[in-house]
């Protein structure tokens, strides 16, 4: 179990959360680098205020295994199976590179590199996994075995977004801010909901994947009425 | 016109066969297949970085080389020369010897492919804009881009898709490399890299083989009330 408590830098949070075992925990950015810095926060791999507790004990560094988004950076080794450590070959072959063991990391296609980012963050026995836009770049089979993956994973997993269909099928999401635009421009989050906008987490969902560019829903944001597809949050009436 | 016939590519112990290549100027082409299929080999080729083993590949008559094809690699960050679009376009210009004054070659190519407003610090989308900008000011008639919406949201995918099809509008030629049935949909024409070989094909095969996954087209999307009941925690 992950729990956060009052995590935030700059641009985003505070945020508590309960997550128990099996979550898998999609974050969706405005602003990307925020979904970078959340992870990396998560795994105590940057500064940050607040606390993040697994399993009952503060988190500690080597809890986390992160999968970056630019896979080069964790891919050190003669061969891939070198890079990626021994506990990952299960996982390689899963995803579909476990061919490719042999090869030098460098001389293989984009896709297969992150594949084999993913083999070793599975495989590397850490309980929090993070993973930087996992499926950039990856083909349709890829992907479906890094879904596979991600739900038979035992403990919990977060991972940055770039679709709806993604978000879809995550447990829980946490939408970050960082809008630069927005009709009207931008509004203080007190002043948003004065106006009867939608609430800030649901507004910056909706931004960041896409879904609220509907013309009737934009025309339906008017002072103090909320379009009837805007779920009320809870505890606002 | 950029044909190609009897081509092979060797990289490595890799090797590409390319039976037969045609785009032509305005034209969108699709390179679809797997991981490691050889789809940026096909682009490094094309762009002259990568030698031919056999054949040859020949833009108007004349052979496929840099200013005249231009390349945006997966990881855009890895082609960026200035650190915002002025200087990306005026560092190109640069190196390319041309004497006009980089402020108007980047107003005509924002124009050209009506990019978003400049975003600071980049993220990725924005890394995309600002090297298509310089090649843009390059004066290429033939764009070969790799994944250009691999790494970005929605909203800048549709942005890319306007970009690559205005590049067309006007003339010039774009083959994309992509995993994104969304992107595949504005090609003319589809190649499917598979084997070793790379052959034409469609999207409704790429889509049925699996090399593709399926557009988007509306009946699948997931609702935003679906999405809000999964928020965390307070936000």
């Amino acid at each position: 179990m992950l729990e956060l408590s009052g995590l935030a830098a700059a641009g985003w949070g505070p945020y508590d959360a309960v997550l128990p075992a099996r979550t898998v925990l999609g974050v969706v950015a405005a602003r990307e680098a925020s979904g970078t810095e959340l992870l990396e926060a998560l795994g105590g791999l940057r500064r940050h205020a607040g606390r993040v507790w697994l399993a009952g004990r503060l988190r500690r560094r080597g809890d986390a295994a992160l999968a970056p988004e630019q896979p080069e950076q964790i891919l050190f080794g003669r061969t891939a199976a070198e890079a990626i450590g021994p506990g990952a070959r299960e996982f390689a072959r899963r995803l579909g590179v476990g061919e490719l063991l042999g090869r030098p990391p460098q001389e293989l296609s984009g896709g297969e590199r992150r594949r084999l980012a993913l083999a070793a963050a599975f495989g590397s026995g850490r309980p929090l996994l993070l993973l930087d836009r996992p499926t950039a770049g990856l083909d349709p089979d890829g992907q479906a075995a890094l879904w596979q993956l991600l739900g038979e994973w035992p403990g919990v997993a977060a991972l940055t977004l770039r679709s709806a269909a993604e978000a879809a099928r995550c447990t829980v999401l946490l939408a970050l801010p960082g809008r630069s635009v927005w009709p009207g421009g931008p509004l203080s989050a007190t002043r948003q909901r004065s106006m009867g906008w939608p609430p800030d987490a649901a507004a910056d969902l909706a931004w960041s994947l896409g879904i609220e560019d509907k013309p009737e829903e934009v025309a339906a944001w008017r002072p103090g009425r909320r379009p009837s597809s805007w779920s009320s949050p809870p505890g606002d009436s | 016109m950029l044909t190609a016939d009897g081509v092979t590519i060797r990289r490595g112990a890799y090797r590409l066969e390319v039976p037969a290549f045609r785009a032509s100027p305005g034209e969108c082409v699709a390179v679809v297949g797997q991981n490691g299929s050889g789809k940026s080999t096909w682009l490094l080729a094309l762009c002259g970085v990568l030698g031919t083993a056999e054949g040859q590949i020949w833009l108007h008559g004349r052979p496929c080389r840099p200013p005249s094809a231009a390349y945006l690699p997966a990881q855009a960050e890895d082609a960026l020369l200035g650190a915002d679009r002025r200087q990306e376009v005026g560092l190109t210009l640069g190196l390319l010897g041309g004497t006009e004054e980089p402020d108007a070659v980047l107003r005509r190519a924002e124009a050209l492919l009506d990019l978003p407003a400049e975003a600071a610090p980049p993220d990725a989308a924005e890394r995309v804009y600002r090297v298509l900008c310089g090649l843009v000011a390059t004066d290429a008639e033939l764009f070969l881009l790799d994944e250009p919406t691999a790494r970005v949201l929605p909203r800048a995918q549709a942005a890319l898709r306007r970009a690559i099809l205005r590049l067309c509008a006007s003339g010039r030629t774009v083959v994309v490399a992509t995993h994104d049935p969304e992107l595949a949909r504005l090609a003319q024409r589809v190649y499917r890299a598979a084997g070793g070989r790379l052959e034409p094909t469609t999207l409704a095969e790429a889509v049925a083989e699996g090399v593709l996954a399926a557009p988007d087209l509306g009946v699948d999307a997931p609702s935003l009330e679906d999405l809000l009941g999964r928020i965390a925690g307070r936000c």
